[in-house]
């Protein structure tokens, strides 16, 4: 059966990456304008087309910044799942990508010319909040709902500042709102590139310690008795999670959502076990986001809607299913 | 195998100690049980012989070295402890879980090849081998059980310690779990310290036998002459009788 389930695993790994494939050609092709079929495989031929400029300058680095903000995100939402054990996890549900968002939105306004403190401080929002939401709920073990209701009650408190904020700068807010609703638009070919340099290391460690997430979900007790430190890899993961969170929210704004419906479908799909479910999980990723922003660009066609808007729209149902059911099962 | 000494715990917060004062010695290769009323202490004193809870006073020694100067996967490989409650896992197979208990020695590719010898002779052990490629969360409770017993043995320890292994499995499965552990004992010659609350079974199963109440040890020795009438009335409020039947077994009849 171990071969059943690991054919089964690659047989699901090949349609990813294919369903990816189409994905990419679908977000290649779609938007306010249309480019054929030809026309791409024009384009990628080394022509100089009508919309080639178009197609490699805004197109590409977009659907590239799809495909690795998606896997981020699903990434995060996977770890904090585990690390929690709390199966309604997720950086937008805990607020941390309110945290992340605030510091961003601080930087922005306040401090324009210090771009580049704009990661480090979103992380450090990111961070912060799951500190406050971990001090807030340690007493009680972590509960599920006590940390869920403490993520949403201070993205609650960190979305008044922001307003706040909005509010009293108001002159400066050309390119912050757009960005602020959760938008993969703006990425250039420079963004991707420090997405990738950012991001790549923080993936790469996840996949590697797959086991160890494995063995979080045993429980402090079983690591112990196993001569792991649980504690140390509780905290390793959090950073993780916090960082791909920090560095997804810094270059796209909130995108919610991502990080709690991708791993509950790679559950469905291969089971609990990380060897299996993390890559399921980058690719489910990659895949929901980049199909959320073809989405957001032909729903109201020429017109666009923020990816986190069609996330919210998608995500929303999806936590209030998992409320109901997890909620009947007890497990909240 | 292990020592106790004047071990006294209290929980962060409280003055009254879980534990207190508590000395006794788990002989090599014996089968040692734990008994005692809900509260007693038991499972609190299983989690500082592990290591996992530091005792504000005494020591506990394995092998006659202090617990707390093992690193994690040196005490790992001496001793190994299957808990009470376990977390609910799907999509794991039993494999993969048993898998786990080999995390002391590495997964490198230099001790790939152990690792999978020890995982099919613990599965072979516990009777699983069949059902290597299940999910967990496919199994009967009584077999779930075996799975973290195995994952306990893939870690190949000296000394292995169960918190109530028998808890929630019906009598077959109790029965059953019973004798593969003094199998264990017999032919490993694994040594083996249990908390249970079914007297009979310990009586059947024990080499000796520690009764503790209000934290401390009440009595210690052989079962026979630590499961008297007197002994589990005074720790448990029961009046029983205990008869002997004709092969020499000691059953234990609780009177209502």
């Amino acid at each position: 059966m171990t071969s059943q389930i690991n054919k089964r695993f690659r047989i699901l790994l090949v349609i990813l990456t294919l369903l990816i494939g189409i994905n990419i050609f679908v977000g290649l092709a779609s938007g306010s304008v249309s480019i054929s079929f030809q026309e791409i495989l024009a384009i990628f031929s080394g022509k100089d087309t009508d919309y080639a400029h178009i197609f490699w300058q805004i197109r590409f680095p977009r659907v590239l910044g799809g495909i690795f903000i998606g896997i981020f995100l699903a990434l995060a939402g996977c770890i904090l799942q585990t690390v929690l054990q709390n199966p309604i996890a997720d950086p937008g549900v805990l607020g941390i990508s309110s945290g992340a968002s605030l510091a961003a939105v601080i930087i922005m306004l306040l401090f324009p010319g210090n771009i580049a403190l704009l990661i480090p401080l979103s992380f450090i929002g990111g961070l912060m909040t799951y500190a406050i939401v971990a001090l807030l709920t340690f007493q009680n073990g972590m509960k599920p709902i006590h940390v869920i209701l403490a993520g949403i009650s201070i993205s609650a408190i960190w979305g008044g500042f922001q307003a706040i904020l909005l509010t009293a700068y108001s002159d400066r807010l050309v390119g912050v709102m757009n960005w602020l609703n959760g938008n993969l638009g703006n990425l250039s070919w420079g963004d991707i590139r420090f997405l990738l340099i950012l991001g790549t290391p923080a993936v790469i460690l996840a996949v590697i310690l797959s086991g160890k997430l494995n063995l979080l979900l045993l429980g402090d007790d079983v690591m112990h008795n196993l001569g792991v430190p649980a504690v140390f890899y509780r905290f390793l993961f959090s950073l993780v999670s916090v960082y791909l969170s920090a560095i997804s929210v810094s270059f796209t704004g909130v995108i919610g959502f991502v990080g709690l419906i991708v791993p509950h479908i790679g559950r469905l799909l291969v089971g609990n076990n990380h060897f299996r479910l993390l890559p399921v999980t980058l690719l489910l990723g990659g895949n929901l986001l980049l199909g959320a922003d073809t989405l957001s660009r032909i729903i109201i066609a020429p017109q666009e809607i923020p990816v986190g808007t069609v996330m919210s729209l998608l995500g929303g149902p999806f936590f209030l299913y998992l409320l109901v059911r997890h909620g009947k099962k007890g497990e909240i | 195998m292990m020592e106790i000494r004047e071990l006294t715990f209290s929980f962060r917060g409280q003055t009254e100690p879980v534990l207190k004062n508590i000395s006794f010695t788990i002989p090599k290769g014996k089968i040692t049980s734990v008994i005692g009323p809900n509260g007693s202490g038991k499972s609190t004193l299983f989690r500082c012989l592990t290591g996992q809870y530091k005792p504000q006073k005494g020591e506990v020694l394995l092998k006659g070295v202090p617990i707390g100067h093992y690193n994690g996967k040196k005490r790992a490989r001496l001793l190994a402890m299957v808990f009470q409650k376990h977390p609910q896992l799907n999509g794991i197979t039993v494999r993969e879980l048993v898998a786990a208990g080999r995390t002391p020695y590495g997964n490198g590719r230099s001790v790939a090849r152990i690792n999978q010898q020890i995982i099919d002779e613990v599965l072979e052990q516990v009777d699983l081998k069949e059902l290597e490629d299940r999910y967990i969360n496919e199994l009967s409770g009584g077999q779930q059980q075996r799975v973290w017993l195995a994952q306990a043995l893939a870690q190949e320890p000296e000394l292995i310690l169960l918190d109530e292994p028998t808890a929630h499995l019906d009598i077959e499965y109790q029965l059953e779990m019973l004798r593969l552990l003094k199998k264990l004992n017999e032919v490993r010659g694994l040594t083996i310290c249990l908390i249970l609350h079914d007297l009979t079974q310990v009586i059947e199963i024990s080499d000796q036998v520690i009764a503790l109440k209000n934290g401390t040890i009440n009595a210690l020795g052989n079962p026979h002459d630590v499961l008297t009438k007197e002994r589990i009335e005074e720790l448990f409020h029961v009046k029983s009788e205990i008869f002997s039947t004709n092969n020499g077994q000691k059953l234990i009849h609780y009177l209502f």
